[in-house]
């Protein structure tokens, strides 16, 4: 399964665009982002993983109406291309695969740890 | 008020972020700006922004720092050098102007350059340059005072002896005639040079024979490569061979040498200096007798100016002398700088050096400029093809760099050109500068030239580039063409400067040509046409009363005399001050000649009062003539006929006053003078001979020569080439910037020419519809010499105070000078604009004659 490779920014990026579905721009990924994981997203990480991702074929953009509190610039909104959603299905897929391979004793030492 | 994030940040943010994304990220950044603004303030918000900015500093983001994403070097210059050819092959008119006048401008540059550069490397060749001093004395004469480069002859062992910085110091003296050197009956005349033991340790001439004590023994002679040359036709085993000096001597061969052109010593022998005092009987060396040049080599580290304080007062110290004093300077800088003014340095030959390299500067200037004028002129019609370019996406950078290629490449090509020309008339300059200039293609040489060509190149190219590359496309395509006129008054003055350097060029050639005039026409006081001056020496000189007199029956002979030379008639080089007279009061040097019977009149001097020396008197020896300067100087009472003086110990009597004459060059005046009879001093013939049949006359002398005199060649000068040697310099310059105004004239011309033709050819319509409208042939011609009448009348007007102020600076080296009239400028003026009127009005004429329906049609 070596064809999609995502890193765990570029996963949560993608899922957020899937999420956000005809609303994903800059400003609406990162709010989403930041109140779902509780972190704090800088623009220029997530401009450019936004970019790799454009480039890897994985997000398409267009550009889309532009507002007075943006000073006339035009947003940038993202959609899942079909081999983004490949990408994502198959890093999904192989998550399931490694949380179903776990023996059960595993989690249970690890509840008894704890 | 709105707050807005800070300028600075987000201008470097437009700056630096790819241009696909700045837009939208930006909105982004202003989007959160604001909703920061209003959670949590102005402040706070401002601060975000800065730091999110600075975060977006990563490789995706960043825009790339190129001209262009995939510039490619190679075919970029390939693209601007097939343009560039294109470019030349259309507007070959301009192109043939520009490469002339380049290639003219580099050839003058690089000849100048040569000249320079050998002229600054004279004397330099030495190993011990630095550390190699020339001693020299100043003479005080009433407050007047004279350098000398003669020096005691016992200064040079007491320098050794006494001075612990002196390595070594040695005389060079020399002879007052040339010397007739044989070997197995082959006579040669030959000037030599006596010199001390160390010559070959101070001087780094090439010694080809022998070692370097070739000079320990009075019984030795050096021989110049080329002597040895002509006397043995080999330079093989001639060590050790016997040479006949003056016929009756006899010098050993210890050594050859190779002596160098860029040398100011030239000797065709040399001979130990002991025997200088036997040659010379009279001279007896001494700290009173000033007769050797001294040259010096300190050890390393030596204080100079300490030694130049100690020698100082050497010979009020050796001799109670407070009249003389020595000081030394560097040996190699006395060629540049030999002049002196009352004792003090006053430039000399790097006076001209810097002349030449200006001029040479100028000259390439005015090539520039017509590649400048031309090429901006030429944009107006390659305005589209820029406008095209620039709206396909070419920056301003590539197009500048594209037009100074374009210059840098002419500019190369012209190198070929006038590298050619170089090679073509080094030969013909070498002959009018008296250099023996060669083209050795060092990478010095090279890439001084390189160097040269590349800043002439970037210097045409660099108006041109930027006048073209900031045309607007969109004023141009649509037809509005103010941005290409913009500069026209910058071409107008480039055209001023050219024609000011022109003007004044002619000014200065004027003034120097009416300078020479002056003084080859100036009454000297004295008359040196046709008269041969050879040495006196041999049987001629044993029985010289009965050759003077026989050789006056050589057919073409008028008259005979002979005189004690030394060097030359003419020059400050005998003086004393050893003369005493009743009253004396003056201290002042005084010049004297001696002269035989019949001198006076053999160079037509006139006698102001008395008489002059004759035969007809039995006493004349103890008689003394004196020049008017000198009687003026002596300031005796009564009537000066008569007076008692004394010189040398001896009486002598005033019996005449000759009239001043001129016996040193017009830069100064008349000094005091007098003459005398001395025999025994006697060593040079001097004839007076008729116009007609030269050659023939010159046969019968040599012929009459060998038979009274055998083993003697009759070697001659004739007296106005000694005196031509007093001007050499002034002459070259005189030669040298004739030819170079000429070719400034030339050059400016072309770019007029080149200039006129353009704007005759885009006012082709207008000329039409004028000439359909009734104006006539005269109108258009006056409209279109208008333009240039009126730069070239500009030019005129700055030139004259220039030209004023540089010729009147010039002429005060002569005593004797020209007036600057109103008419040189005058003429000056009217031939500058006559040349550049004619040059346009060619093109005038042709334009204003065109039928207006065919320019008018044509489309």
């Amino acid at each position: 399964m070596g064809k999609y490779q995502l890193g765990e920014f570029e996963e949560i990026v993608m899922l957020t665009v899937a999420v956000l579905h005809g609303d994903a721009y800059g400003v609406s990924i990162k709010k989403d982002i930041e109140s779902r994981l509780e972190r704090k997203v800088s623009v220029g990480a997530l401009q450019s993983s936004l970019k790799r991702l454009e480039h890897k074929g994985y997000l398409t953009a267009k550009e889309g109406e532009s507002t007075s509190e943006r000073g006339g610039r035009p947003k940038r909104y993202f959609e899942v291309t079909a081999s983004g959603k490949m990408a994502i299905e198959a890093t999904k897929e192989i998550r399931n695969q490694l949380w179903s391979a776990i023996p059960k004793v595993v989690l249970d030492l690890k509840v008894q740890l704890l | 008020m709105k707050p807005f994030p800070p300028k600075i940040i987000h201008r470097f943010f437009r700056w630096f972020c790819h241009r696909d994304l700045v837009n939208s990220i930006e909105g982004d950044l202003l989007e959160l700006f604001a909703e920061n603004v209003r959670e949590n303030g102005a402040r706070k918000a401002k601060w975000i922004f800065t730091v999110e900015v600075l975060k977006l500093l990563r490789p995706g983001i960043i825009r790339a720092f190129q001209f262009n994403h995939n510039y490619n070097q190679t075919a970029m210059l390939r693209h601007n050098l097939i343009l560039t050819f294109r470019n030349f092959n259309r507007h070959k008119r301009s192109f043939l102007i520009n490469l002339t006048g380049l290639s003219t401008g580099l050839a003058c540059a690089f000849l100048i350059f040569l000249w320079v550069s050998d002229e600054l490397s004279v004397d330099k060749f030495h190993q011990k340059d630095s550390q190699l001093y020339q001693v020299m004395r100043k003479n005080n004469s009433e407050g007047h005072i004279e350098v000398s480069r003669l020096t005691p002859g016992v200064l040079a062992n007491a320098l050794v002896k006494e001075m612990p910085e002196v390595k070594y110091a040695v005389h060079i003296a020399y002879p007052q005639t040339m010397n007739t050197l044989a070997v197995k009956g082959e006579a040669i005349k030959a000037k030599g040079i006596y010199a001390g033991k160390d010559l070959f340790e101070i001087f780094s001439f090439d010694l080809i024979k022998g070692g370097k004590s070739v000079l320990s023994d009075e019984n030795t002679i050096v021989l110049s490569k080329e002597l040895a040359l002509k006397l043995f036709g080999t330079m093989d085993n001639i060590i050790g061979q016997l040479v006949t000096f003056d016929k009756d001597q006899q010098f050993t061969i210890s050594g050859v040498v190779d002596t160098s052109p860029k040398s100011t010593i030239q000797f065709d022998f040399v001979l130990s200096l002991p025997v200088f005092e036997k040659h010379n009987p009279m001279i007896k060396f001494g700290w009173g007798n000033h007769s050797p040049d001294t040259y010096v080599v300190l050890k390393e580290g030596a204080n100079f100016s300490q030694f130049n304080h100690k020698i100082g007062t050497l010979l009020k110290e050796k001799a109670n002398d407070e009249q003389n004093a020595l000081f030394a300077r560097q040996f190699s800088t006395g060629y540049l700088y030999g002049n002196y003014e009352n004792g003090i340095q006053s430039g000399g030959k790097i006076d001209y050096v810097k002349l030449f390299s200006i001029i040479g500067i100028f000259i390439l200037l005015i090539a520039c400029i017509n590649y400048m004028n031309l090429s901006t002129a030429l944009s107006s019609v390659r305005a589209k093809g820029v406008a095209m370019r620039k709206t396909l996406g070419a920056n301003r950078g590539s197009l500048i760099l594209q037009y100074i290629s374009e210059s840098v490449i002419l500019a190369f090509l012209a190198l070929a050109i006038s590298l050619f020309l170089v090679l073509l008339f080094l030969p013909s300059f070498n002959q009018l500068a008296n250099k023996h200039i060669s083209i050795h293609f060092s990478t010095e040489m090279m890439l001084s030239f390189l160097a040269i060509t590349l800043l002439t190149g970037l210097l045409a190219g660099i108006y041109p580039a930027l006048h073209i590359s900031r045309f607007n496309p969109i004023m141009i395509i649509s037809g509005k063409t103010d941005t290409i006129f913009r500069g026209l008054s910058f071409r107008k003055g480039l055209v001023i400067v050219q024609f000011t350097l022109s003007a004044i060029f002619i000014v200065a050639v004027l003034v120097a040509y009416k300078q020479f005039e002056l003084i080859q026409h100036k009454n000297m006081g004295y008359d040196r046409d046709h008269i041969l001056v050879f040495d006196l020496e041999g049987k001629a000189k044993e029985h010289r009363e009965i050759f003077l007199s026989e050789v006056t029956k050589v057919p073409g002979v008028l008259k005979a005399s002979s005189t004690a030379n030394i060097e030359s008639f003419f020059g400050a080089h005998s003086t004393t001050w050893g003369v005493s007279w009743p009253g004396k009061v003056s201290k002042a040097t005084m010049h004297y000649r001696i002269v035989d019977y019949g001198m006076i009149e053999l160079l037509g001097m006139k006698m102001k009062e008395g008489r002059s020396f004759s035969k007809d008197f039995n006493s004349d020896r103890s008689k003394i003539i004196f020049n008017e300067t000198a009687i003026k100087t002596m300031g005796l009472k009564g009537n000066p006929i008569g007076t008692k003086i004394t010189f040398m110990g001896m009486e002598f009597e005033i019996v005449g006053i000759v009239k001043d004459f001129h016996f040193e060059s017009l830069h100064g005046s008349v000094k005091p003078l007098f003459m005398l009879l001395f025999p025994d001093l006697l060593n040079t013939v001097m004839l007076k001979v008729s116009n007609n049949d030269l050659s023939e006359t010159l046969n019968s002398l040599a012929e009459f020569n060998g038979e009274f005199n055998p083993g003697f060649p009759f070697a001659y000068q004739f007296l106005d080439d000694d005196f031509q040697q007093l001007y050499a310099g002034e002459k070259t310059v005189s030669i040298l910037s004739r030819y170079f105004a000429g070719l400034a004239i030339l050059i400016s011309c072309l770019g007029l020419f080149g200039l006129a033709t353009f704007t005759t050819e885009r006012r082709t319509k207008e000329i039409g519809i004028r000439k359909t409208l009734g104006s006539s042939v005269f109108g258009i011609v006056r409209l279109l010499l208008g333009d240039f009448a009126k730069m070239v009348l500009a030019a005129i007007f700055i030139s004259f105070p220039i030209s004023y102020l540089v010729s009147s600076h010039w002429l005060e080296n002569f005593a004797y000078r020209i007036e600057l009239e109103w008419w040189f400028f005058a003429a000056a003026g009217v031939a500058v604009l006559f040349i550049a009127l004619s040059t346009v009005s060619v093109q005038a004429i042709k334009a204003a004659q065109v039928n207006p329906s065919k320019s008018l049609r044509s489309e």
